[in-house]
């Protein structure tokens, strides 16, 4: 009796695992579900050019415009804070408590944090396309190399960016999470020879055809590259390599030219070498500069120290300030290069110029005057066809190398103003900051601001993250 | 033959079986009674016996004759062995029950005018708090079993509707897309369900009720079961409801003249001159006719009008239900048109073969909601702190704006309206494949759609930043679900086995067809015609899948009714999880001793149950979006110049897995004095772990978090009590009453990387999920607000101490420290009257605390210009108007303090209900066979300290007083 119940269940146990095993053989792959219909698997991405595409025209988004809540770095966020951390303009309201405008900015701040994240996730996206693309099939060689030359040279502005707000900071180069989450901060020199390297390759891989990619100049080709080399070459003291990068951009007046003055910020501008495209010809930088419609006050106010820098006669003065009487009954100006706001409904046509001719002019000038055997003559012909534009005549005969430096860092500051930081980099590359800024912001200004600190967030998740000097470790 | 079965008091038992016992191995015809207790057999062999018997009543066995008379059965004392437990899966006895179940039945959900039939639950069943999220049409229902499991993932238990899961996240919400952000926080799809369709509410909460539910079962299960037909000839039952609705409580502010004495001496004391520009109220405004702003705004009363129209009826065989509802709310608000309507057809069909081997049941249930909420203006916190004095018009009749404030009559113009339409069906089919052999499958689908349009007209917002614009989005869900069984029970030995074998799959799909903005219409009436907007802002779509399959078992054997052992266990995949980690085992151990079962105890005359049991299981928790590991480009919003882009989504994670609890359960369940007196005492304890969260990264890898399990450990333990006594059972007069509680502890035992994570400021390690930090406050120097320097750097900031990130420390809980209800069941002859309160123990906040999150600019000091509650009368402080001192940020952190710390218990007349049932001779001359006339009343009246609006929803809307009346008519 006792048997016939045992012999029962064993079968009853044989049954039921035999019922759990075969069913879970075949089972994980049938738990797959594809991405849901605004999502794409990554590994389809870049199967196909036209969704590999996508994948770069995402990250131009990303850097410029992204979503509508929050500015990413290059929307109007390095400009304006660029701006404010040097002499340039301030904060029309509540000036005092603007920690860029005087330079005391502490390790929480947000927005130090989000330009620190924003630039190493752009990064992430170029690297997870130059990684995913390698296996790619179906793409045409030539194409997935200008992508690849794309993804290289979006890379090495966002660590150009870095490097010049920050100074050292961990070189990423892969997506692998647990490599990179304990990458401590790379030397300035390890960085920028990264930098270099990849620009030289991506110019190697890209198309020099503006229409191959994008005729409107939005995307990056080889000229974009070779003006952000040459702009490198300058800030590392590569003087020869900063005039034949230039001169390579500025030989090609079949593709750029000196615009007219008003005409430099438009949307079909051959000063352009690589600019952001925007939609329906407003920028996003006059956002942040246009003067606030319901009060009535100005956003942001330049400096009297800037506004003295200006020449007699310059029209630059004249053509790229705004001018504003404030509810208080004063009048005050503000950068207006670009007219158009995406805040108001009209349409424009105007586009966030990023790389342009004129700013090549005066890096050859520069490295000209500063080449161990000047090129002075070189130099004053480069410095006056910028001016020149500007309805500046002067002529420089018999200048010394020491002044004619001071008169390129003069036009630099006056033609490149409220640009992409221009200034404040300068400041900090040529090492007047601590003079200038001392005298302008002498109540705050301290030497080791020249850095900004390391986000404290980015610290607390990687300890072997260094803070800059001065800052509270 | 025929005969009338009823039990000792004369009343007939309708749907008792009648057997004829044959002499040969025929096989044996049965019939059932009918409504009056009455049957009819035909052809019924001489000398033959009859069975009649009827669950609960013991059965009699009685020779044929023509007419049998009246057969009476007498009920049987000991009903608690008979209950039959829905467990899911399968069902027990409550004697053999190893695990924990509760459970409501129609009688209590009936009895209850509530809107959503969660709400029905609240108080009834230890060890479940249900807690309504806000007082609006449509609000969903919070209901936590047995403590916080999850930190960041969901905490709701698994919602089951006649074998068939439903989510109880808003459709609009389930897919990723983004949703229309709403007053009542999103259309619970269990709000869509009519309570008069509910037959019973189970409960299930130890593991080894739980376990067989898997990765799901972690938060409990609430089993919900409909309404089936009932034997006897067809009825059709009648049901009219009129109802009057208000808002339980709203604070009282400082009336007009207090206010402007309150402004005025702000002033004073900043030495500032008010006039027109900068104090509107004491200079151009009414000096002497003040509003109420809450009782104008959410103080009308609203009309509730519920009517049910059903048809049922069958026999042996065939069983068919056929219900038609609909409900109208009005509003609270001062105008009528936010109302709330819901109708439907729920339908069931139940067929036996005529050899009794094949069943097949068959539900359909079909409901559609149209809901009607203000939208920009959204009731109560942002109106409350309106000047009592703030004009509403001018004297041209147009509305009046200022910079401040929005006139909250214009903003009523802001409407949201959302459709929902609900199907839910479920085909069961069993055979009988052999002695004790059965073979079934029960499969579900279920359709969910809902469709929004919110307007925000120029009408409703400040002429001098005017513009219009409408949302619009539609979602669907949809999802099938199949699970073949195989069921096995045998009697061995003294004892019976029962085994339990199947399989589930199940595949969800979710659409969000689109999701827009369009502004700039031309005018306010082509609000809701797309094609008129002058702009498209937004415009998103998205859509995701789920699938599940598991296998699951259970075999239970219990010997001589004594000695039960239940195990369970079931083998989960699901595509929310990583390809790493797709599969997990879950199981659970259950063990009963029937004391009173033993021969010792049998014969004892107090004893009547006497019962130990423990459990011990493992469950997991799998409430996250879909898609949330994978490696996927993302292609919202990334356009550049016009042409689309993509962009990583994430940072892929393929280890992502479920949340992981353990649960241990002790308890016992007694019976005294013929089971006069029923109590049950459980102890439990749960361990979560495994934690879905956001895990943070150091920004330089490309994101700052990524979607994965923290190692974190949560206890919840506690102890649930139930108490039911028959109080008095005698022939005309009884009463019964039922008393539960539970008291919970919830801790958070450990957390990786506590120190420099996300929950740094929220989270202490020894304390319960639901500790908000808060400053000690110490007393006001000159005005200004002290606290404790915890972490003595002579600064007071935000964080907490423990975790060396600020100055703040933790000191109450917002969940509660205990809670439950106590019924009390009277009646008289024909008469019955339900008492039923409902109490809590808690903390809760000074409403002074939820003033910063609505004023953004931080006005919160008395004497700002907004309203202050009326018990701040003459503050200690210097009361000031201007923003951004000293004084003031004191104050803002003082609303962060202990000062805000206060008690929130309460005990609430939660359910009130008499009702009359006619006498049935003189109806039944007009074809009635029942007639009952009831009025019941939902939230009365609540005792209790807090002041400010209702101590279970705090600052959001507060949830309804009902006073209904109603008919119930059978015929």
């Amino acid at each position: 009796m006792k048997n016939k119940y045992l012999f029962k269940y064993v079968k009853l146990q044989t049954i039921l695992w035999s019922f759990f095993t075969i069913s879970f053989f075949s089972c994980s792959k049938w738990l797959e579900v594809p991405a849901p219909s605004n999502q794409m698997d990554a590994s389809e991405v870049f199967q196909d050019s036209s969704t590999a595409n996508a994948a770069v025209m995402g990250i131009y988004s990303y850097m410029h415009n992204y979503n509508y809540t929050e500015a990413s770095a290059f929307r109007n966020v390095v400009t304006n804070i660029g701006g404010r951390l040097s002499d340039e303009f301030r904060l029309y309201q509540s000036a005092s408590m603007d920690e860029f405008g005087i330079n005391v900015i502490y390790p929480e701040n947000q927005t130090v944090l989000n330009l620190w994240s924003d630039l190493y996730q752009a990064i992430y996206f170029n690297n997870s396309l130059l990684q995913r693309i390698e296996d790619s099939q179906n793409i045409s060689t030539k194409f997935k190399n200008q992508l690849i030359g794309e993804a290289l040279f979006l890379r090495s502005f966002c660590y150009f960016y870095l490097l010049n707000y920050f100074g050292d900071v961990p070189l990423v180069k892969s997506i692998d999470v647990a490599v990179n989450e304990r990458l401590p901060r790379s030397g300035k020199e390890e960085v920028y020879a990264q930098i270099t390297k990849d620009l030289l390759e991506a110019r190697q891989l890209m198309s020099d055809d503006y229409a191959y990619v994008d005729s409107r100049r939005g995307r990056a080709t080889t000229w974009a590259v070779t003006a952000l080399l040459s702009r490198v070459y300058l800030f590392t003291g590569r003087y020869d390599a900063a005039i034949e990068e230039a001169s390579k951009v500025i030989n090609r007046t079949d593709l750029f030219e000196l615009s007219a003055i008003n005409s430099v910020f438009l949307d079909n501008s051959r000063e352009a070498i690589w600019r952001f495209n925007s939609n329906n010809g407003r920028t996003y930088i006059q956002d942040v500069f246009a003067p606030n419609q319901q009060t009535n006050n100005p956003r942001v106010v330049f400096t009297d120290s800037f506004l003295q820098s200006f020449e007699q006669g310059d029209d630059r003065a004249m053509e790229w300030l705004g001018k504003i009487t404030a509810v208080d009954g004063k009048e005050y100006y503000y950068p207006s290069k670009y007219k158009y706001t995406t805040e108001s409904n009209v349409n424009g046509n105007e586009a966030d110029l990023v790389l342009r001719l004129g700013e090549q002019y005066l890096i050859r000038a520069e490295a000209r005057a500063r080449m161990e055997v000047p090129d002075i003559m070189g130099s004053i012909a480069d410095l006056k066809e910028v001016r020149r534009r500007a309805g500046l005549d002067t002529e420089f005969d018999g200048i010394n190398q020491s002044d004619l430096l001071g008169r390129i860092a003069k036009e630099r500051r006056t033609e490149l103003f409220a640009e992409y930081s221009h200034r404040w980099f300068d400041l900090i590359r040529t090492k007047l900051a601590d003079e200038v800024l001392s005298a302008e912001k002498p109540l705050t200004w301290k030497a080791y601001a020249v850095k900004l600190p390391i986000p404290q967030n980015a610290r607390n998740s990687n300890v072997t993250l260094s803070q800059n000097d001065g800052y509270p470790q | 033959m025929k005969g009338k079965v009823q039990d000792q008091n004369g009343v007939a038992l309708s749907g008792a079986t009648i057997r004829i016992i044959l002499s040969s191995n025929e096989r044996s015809k049965t019939v059932i009674s009918d409504k009056g207790g009455d049957f009819v057999i035909e052809n019924v062999p001489q000398n033959a016996k009859i069975e009649v018997y009827y669950l609960g009543y013991g059965s009699r066995t009685l020779l044929v004759k023509p007419d049998m008379g009246v057969i009476q059965l007498e009920a049987v004392t000991n009903v608690i062995e008979e209950a039959v437990i829905n467990r899911g899966y399968y069902t027990t006895s409550k004697i053999l029950n190893t695990g924990s179940v509760g459970s409501v039945g129609a009688e209590d959900l009936e009895k209850q005018p509530v809107t959503n039939v969660m709400q029905g639950l609240q108080g009834r069943v230890a060890g479940v708090n249900v807690v309504q999220s806000n007082g609006y049409a449509g609000s969903g229902v919070n209901i936590q079993i047995r403590g916080q499991n999850s930190i960041d993932a969901g905490n709701s238990p698994l919602y089951i509707i006649d074998g068939v899961p439903i989510s109880d996240v808003p459709v609009d919400r389930q897919s990723s897309g983004g949703y229309i952000n709403i007053p009542n926080g999103g259309n619970s799809p269990l709000n869509t369900l009519n309570p008069a369709d509910i037959e019973n509410i189970e409960i299930l909460k130890d593991a080894d009720a739980t376990a067989i539910y898997g990765s799901r079962g972690a938060n409990g299960v609430i089993l919900i079961t409909t309404k089936k037909g009932i034997i006897g000839k067809s009825t059709l039952d009648l049901n009219i409801n009129q109802g009057f609705a208000q808002v339980t409580r709203y604070p009282k502010m400082l009336a007009l003249k207090d206010y402007l004495d309150l402004r005025r001496e702000a002033f004073a004391n900043d030495g500032i001159t008010p006039d027109a520009a900068n104090a509107p109220d004491l200079t151009v405004w009414s000096q002497t006719e003040g509003r109420d702003w809450p009782k104008e705004l959410i103080g009308n009363t609203s009309s509730i009008s519920d009517f049910a129209l059903a048809l049922s009826g069958g026999d042996q065989r065939n069983r068919y239900l056929v219900r038609g509802t609909y409900r109208r709310e009005g509003s609270v608000f001062p105008i009528d048109k936010f109302s709330y309507k819901r109708g439907g057809v729920h339908f069931n069909y139940t067929h036996n073969s005529s050899n009794d081997r094949f069943t097949l049941g068959l539900t359909g249930m079909y409901n559609k909601d149209n809901n009607l909420l203000p939208h920009l203006y959204t009731p109560p916190f942002n109106f409350l702190y309106l000047p009592p004095n703030l004009p509403i018009y001018n004297e041209d009749g147009k509305y009046f704006y200022s910079n401040e404030f929005t006139n909250p009559f214009a903003g009523m113009n802001a409407e949201h309206n959302a459709k929902s339409a609900t199907l839910q069906s479920n085909l069961s089919l069993k055979y009988k494949i052999g002695q004790g052999i059965d073979f079934l499958i029960n499969s579900g689908y279920t359709r969910m759609d809902i469709s929004q349009v919110a307007t925000f007209p120029l009408s409703a917002s400040n002429p001098a930043y005017a513009y219009n614009f409408a949302m619009y989005s539609i979602d669907q869900t949809q999802s099938f679900i199949t699970e073949p069984q195989l069921q096995y029970g045998k009697e061995i030995g003294s004892g019976s086995l029962n085994v339990l074998l199947g399989g589930t799959y199940q595949q969800s799909d979710f659409q969000k067809p689109f999701q827009m903005i369009g502004n700039n219409y031309p005018n306010d009436s082509q609000l809701k015609n797309i094609n008129a907007a002058g702009e498209v802002s937004s415009l998103t779509s998205a859509s995701s899948k789920y699938k599940y399959i598991s296998v699951f078992g259970r075999a239970s054997y219990d010997w001589k009714k004594r000695y039960v052992v239940n195990a369970t266990l079931r083998r989960d995949g699901s595509s929310r999880f990583g390809p790493e980690n797709r599969f997990g085992t879950f199981g659970a151990l259950g063990l009963a001793w029937v004391l009173s079962n033993e021969e010792f105890l049998q014969e004892s005359s107090w004893l009547s149950l006497g019962k130990i049991r423990a459990s011990y299981g493992t469950n997991g928790n799998d409430q996250t979006s879909d898609n949330i590991y994978k490696d996927a480009y993302s292609s919202n919003n990334y356009t550049y110049g016009g042409l689309p882009g993509y962009i990583p989504s994430r940072i892929y994670n393929p280890y992502f897995n479920w949340e992981k609890t353990r649960k241990l359960e002790f308890a016992a369940d007694l019976g005294f004095f013929k089971d006069r007196i029923g109590l049950t005492i459980n102890w439990f304890e749960s361990r979560s772990s495994n934690m879905i969260t956001d895990i943070p990264l150091t920004p330089q890898v490309g994101f700052s978090y990524y979607m994965g399990n923290l190692d974190a450990l949560v206890r919840n333990n506690g102890w649930e009590f139930d108490l039911n006594t028959k109080n008095v059972t005698g022939e005309k007069f009884s009463w019964q009453s039922n008393f539960n509680l539970t008291i919970l502890q919830n801790k958070l035992l450990a957390m990786d990387g506590l120190e420099s994570s996300i929950y740094r400021n929220q989270f202490a390690i020894g304390k319960p999920l639901s500790a908000i930090p808060l400053y000690q406050f110490t007393g006001f120097n000159d005005g200004i607000a002290q606290f404790v320097d915890q972490d003595n750097n002579g600064s007071i900031a935000e964080g907490l101490a423990v975790n060396g990130s600020g100055d703040q420390v933790i000191l109450g809980q917002s969940s509660p420290y205990l809670y439950g209800g106590f019924s009390n069941t009277f009646s008289y002859a024909n008469l019955h009257l339900d008492i039923f309160f409902h109490f809590m123990k808690q903390d809760g906040y000074d409403f002074r605390y939820y003033q910063l999150d609505y004023n953004y600019d931080g006005r919160s000091m008395p004497g700002f210009f907004n309203n202050q509650p009326a018990f701040v009368g003459t503050p200690e402080i210097p009361v000031t108007q201007m923003s951004g001192t000293e004084i003031d940020r004191g104050y803002q952190n003082y609303t962060r303090s202990d000062a805000m710390l206060v008690n929130a218990s309460f005990i609430r007349l939660k359910n009130v209900q008499l009702a009359y049932d006619f006498q049935q001779n003189w109806l039944q001359k007009a074809g009635i066979s029942k007639c009952r006339v009831f009025t019941n009343a939902q939230n009365l009246f609540t005792i209790t300290k807090y002041k400010g609006f209702d101590p279970e929803t705090f600052n959001q809307m507060p949830p309804m007083r009902v006073i209904n009346f109603g008919v119930q008519l059978s015929f």
